[in-house]
């Protein structure tokens, strides 16, 4: 079969077609595509954080007096986090595909967007860490009527060097933890879909 | 919000180009279920940017661009499906018609050739077939001519490779 014979049995082949109700109907649906599941999935979670953080608040701002005040604060603090969180997250989103560009500058500026948002994605988990154990390890210590002897909390038993290495060995452990958990899920999550995209992009660079 | 006016517009523009959907969709996806899948990903993507569609290229290099993003780089989840071309999969239209013996298999041959590419190979080999010129395959894919003849001289000698072997086999 010579190519020009390919041509015309291609060009032949055009006898499906589907009703315009049925067209009608598929244009009420919502989108697949990965990137709308995934801002789904992040108006999702802004809605449970909201619950679930507007409960807590008022929770610890009521209870025991007010005496856990504090808690109510640092949820309201990780809150306004959130939303810087969410809002970075929703434009990078909203800036990951032009479907209607050039392939070659759609893949690029995917890959772009999604190396950016693994990033962003990776970091934010990671800093919420060591804010929360340092908030926590303080909170017990100013809340708790005896005073827990440990080398995190600076007294006679130990030198102030002593404390400060303490923390810094309690922090960079358990940050490194996360970090190292955090950028498997992402791995999963989005890495192959990175690769993917790189190796389409190189072949449409490649002479 | 689209209005009905803008709605039945965009139905007859589809309509007029319904069959390229269809070859997109029968190029990027073998199971019958992730065909429909990509056509009603593709027609839903179409609709919501068609509001934005100034004119400023024609309709079908705008509609091209869309159905072969949404092929190539929609990081859609393909569900198991079996390597070959099977032309009982063919939707009930095609079925219908009254394709000669030999048409047939050629269609058959040629969609099995062209599936054994990578995606990017495939979207030239479709603009190829289309008959469309490099200026429109460069409009559509953001490749340089150069670069588009290069590739398009390679891709034409691996396809009539791989359809030599299918005709062979």
């Amino acid at each position: 079969m010579e190519l020009d014979q390919l041509k015309s049995i291609w060009q032949n082949d055009a006898a499906q077609s589907k009703e315009d109700a049925q067209l009608i109907s598929i244009m009420s649906r919502r989108s697949n595509n990965p990137i709308a599941r995934m801002k789904r999935n992040l108006l999702f979670e802004l809605k449970a954080i909201v619950l679930l953080y507007g409960f807590t608040i008022a929770y610890y701002a009521y209870a025991f007096e007010g005496e856990m005040s504090e808690v109510s604060w640092f949820m309201i603090a990780i809150a306004v986090c959130f939303f810087i969180y969410y809002y970075r997250k929703n434009k990078l989103l909203n800036k990951m595909e032009c479907l209607s560009c050039q392939v070659k500058s759609n893949l690029q500026r995917q890959v772009n967007t999604l190396e950016k948002y693994v990033k962003f994605y990776l970091l934010a988990g990671t800093a919420l860490v060591p804010l929360t154990i340092v908030f926590f390890t303080w909170l017990l210590y100013v809340k708790s009527p005896l005073k827990p002897k440990s080398i995190l909390y600076h007294s006679g038993a130990y030198a102030w060097w002593q404390t400060v290495l303490a923390w810094i060995v309690v922090v960079s452990v358990s940050t490194f933890l996360v970090y190292y958990a955090n950028k498997w899920y992402v791995q999963k999550l989005y890495g192959n879909n990175i690769t993917k995209l790189k190796q389409l992009l190189a072949e449409m660079n490649a002479d | 919000m689209q209005s009905n006016e803008q709605q039945q517009e965009f139905v007859q523009l589809l309509n007029q180009h319904q069959p390229l959907i269809h070859k997109v969709c029968n190029l990027y996806e073998q199971g019958p279920s992730d065909r429909e899948d990509l056509f009603q990903e593709i027609v839903v993507q179409l609709w919501k940017a068609y509001p934005k569609f100034r004119g400023e290229s024609k309709f079908s290099t705008w509609l091209y661009r869309i159905a072969l993003n949404t092929a190539i780089s929609g990081l859609r989840k393909r569900k198991n499906h079996i390597a070959s071309f099977e032309p009982d999969n063919l939707p009930t239209d095609i079925q219908d018609e009254i394709y000669s013996k030999e048409k047939e298999l050629q269609l058959d041959q040629l969609y099995s050739a062209i599936r054994q590419l990578s995606e990017i190979e495939r979207a030239l080999v479709m603009l190829y077939l289309e008959d469309k010129s490099y200026d429109e395959m460069e409009e559509i894919l953001g490749i340089n001519q150069n670069n588009l003849r290069v590739k398009m001289n390679r891709i034409k000698e691996k396809l009539r490779k791989l359809i030599k072997s299918e005709v062979w086999n």
